[in-house]
């Protein structure tokens, strides 16, 4: 096919109103959205925003989604042997003191704190009581001394023994973490039909998963726009946001063209940084200050105009709208120029 | 979830006669060009520098293209 021809196909007309059709093609299935329960039933293993709340995540750009997730894929030579899939999981779960203990005791007034480890879910996660115990014995306010292999007996050594000091390190030594990265709260490990694994995790940390050797670095996901953006870039956010958005709508039944949500997401994303749609974002960083003060905040944006000296070039939609002028949509982005040489060809009919 | 296979599409240094190329195309000025932050991690890793105009490989649903992006301080 021609370049012309695939262009005749493909394009729009010169001067169509792509960012209306666009808000209404999605407003539209999203005015059927609130009116839909929001919760939903069914066997998950990962918990994650999903409809209208999630749609709103997104287009509001908040800086950390409600429930951050990340599929964690593996490298060629490993990603079929399950042996090698765990032992990178193992690295990946973050293990807390308190996942592991049946029960512990305190005694605040001498400061003693005796953990009672669990041989089960010792074994699960593959750690020994040894490195519990040298885990927590980098602490400085604490001597730690393993009794036998499933008790670890700690004492308070900080300054100023009160009984709320004592507490507040032993509640700390019970959210320590032993192994695991920062901020995951759980992974599995997923096979799929051709046999391949992966591990799906909740609670996201891009940044640590890729430093673990084995791992598909740059083929990670993860749902976090604002993470993507700092490790993968600014262009992988906007594909993020345009598959997250479209992957909600088609969820929830509808079916909107992607080219409307991918231009929702290049608006998002063509500064270099992460807007959000709205008042604090695309909506409030107009050039106009017409277009600013009919969308919201109108005193506001006429006040700073007015203190600042603003101009306005009169471009827009909204500012003509307000002055009364032909809009430059559709037929009326036509403008005529006509050339100076050539006027004084035309003649002037003769009346009869 | 279907997780898409490539997030990150693929991204190329433009020389400045290929830029003024492309901007001679669209018949726009570089400054008009969608932004891309100098410190962004695809840009560390070609190693633009503001003023550099940056072509990106795009896949997505809608088919195969490229975009362009201008890089900027920050």
């Amino acid at each position: 096919m021609a370049k012309d021809e695939a262009h005749g196909i493909n394009g729009v007309t010169p001067g169509e109103a792509v960012g209306v059709v666009a808000a209404q093609s999605i407003g539209e299935p999203g005015t059927q959205m609130v009116l839909k329960a929001f919760h939903s039933a069914g066997i998950s293993s990962v918990i994650t925003t999903k409809g209208l709340p999630r749609i709103i995540e997104i287009v509001d750009a908040r800086k950390k989604p409600k429930f951050p997730i990340m599929e964690i894929r593996l490298e060629k030579g490993i990603e079929k042997n399950y042996a090698k899939v765990r032992e990178i999981w193992r690295k990946i779960e973050e293990v807390k003191v308190s996942n592991v203990i049946t029960n512990f005791d305190e005694d605040l007034k001498s400061g003693t704190l005796i953990l009672h480890l669990d041989k089960e879910k010792l074994s699960f996660y593959e750690i020994t009581g040894k490195t519990v115990a040298s885990r927590l014995s980098k602490r400085e306010d604490l001597s730690v001394e393993q009794m036998d292999s499933e008790t670890i007996k700690m004492k308070y050594k900080g300054k100023g023994r009160t009984a709320h000091m004592v507490r507040t390190a032993f509640v700390n030594v019970l959210g320590s973490a032993i192994v695991g990265i920062k901020g995951i709260i759980k992974a599995t490990v997923q096979q799929a039909e051709d046999g391949t694994y992966t591990i799906t995790t909740s609670g996201s940390n891009l940044e640590e998963v890729m430093k673990i050797d084995g791992v598909d670095k740059w083929h990670l996901y993860s749902n976090d726009i604002f993470e993507v953006m700092r490790v993968y870039g600014i262009d992988a956010a906007r594909n993020l946001i345009a598959h997250e958005l479209d992957e909600v709508i088609k969820e929830e039944g509808f079916t909107v063209s992607f080219r409307h949500i991918a231009l929702v997401a290049d608006a998002m994303t063509h500064t270099g940084n992460i807007k959000s749609i709205g008042r604090h974002g695309v909506a409030g960083q107009k050039e106009s200050v017409f277009a600013r003060a009919a969308y919201e905040e109108t005193v506001k944006h006429f006040t700073n105009a007015s203190v600042f000296g603003e101009i306005d070039h009169l471009k827009g939609v909204a500012e003509n709208i307000l002055i009364g002028k032909q809009i430059g949509l559709g037929t009326g982005i036509i403008r005529l120029t006509v050339k100076k040489d050539d006027l004084k060809k035309v003649k002037p009919k003769k009346e009869d | 979830m279907s997780a898409p296979r490539e997030l990150i599409p693929e991204h190329k240094l433009l020389s400045e006669s290929e830029a003024k190329k492309v901007s001679k195309e669209y018949g726009i000025p570089l400054e008009k060009f969608p932004k891309i932050l100098e410190s962004d991690a695809q840009c560390t890793k070609l190693g633009a520098k503001s003023g550099n105009l940056v072509a990106i490989h795009m896949d997505d649903p809608t088919g195969k293209y490229t975009t362009y992006r201008y890089v900027v301080r920050g």
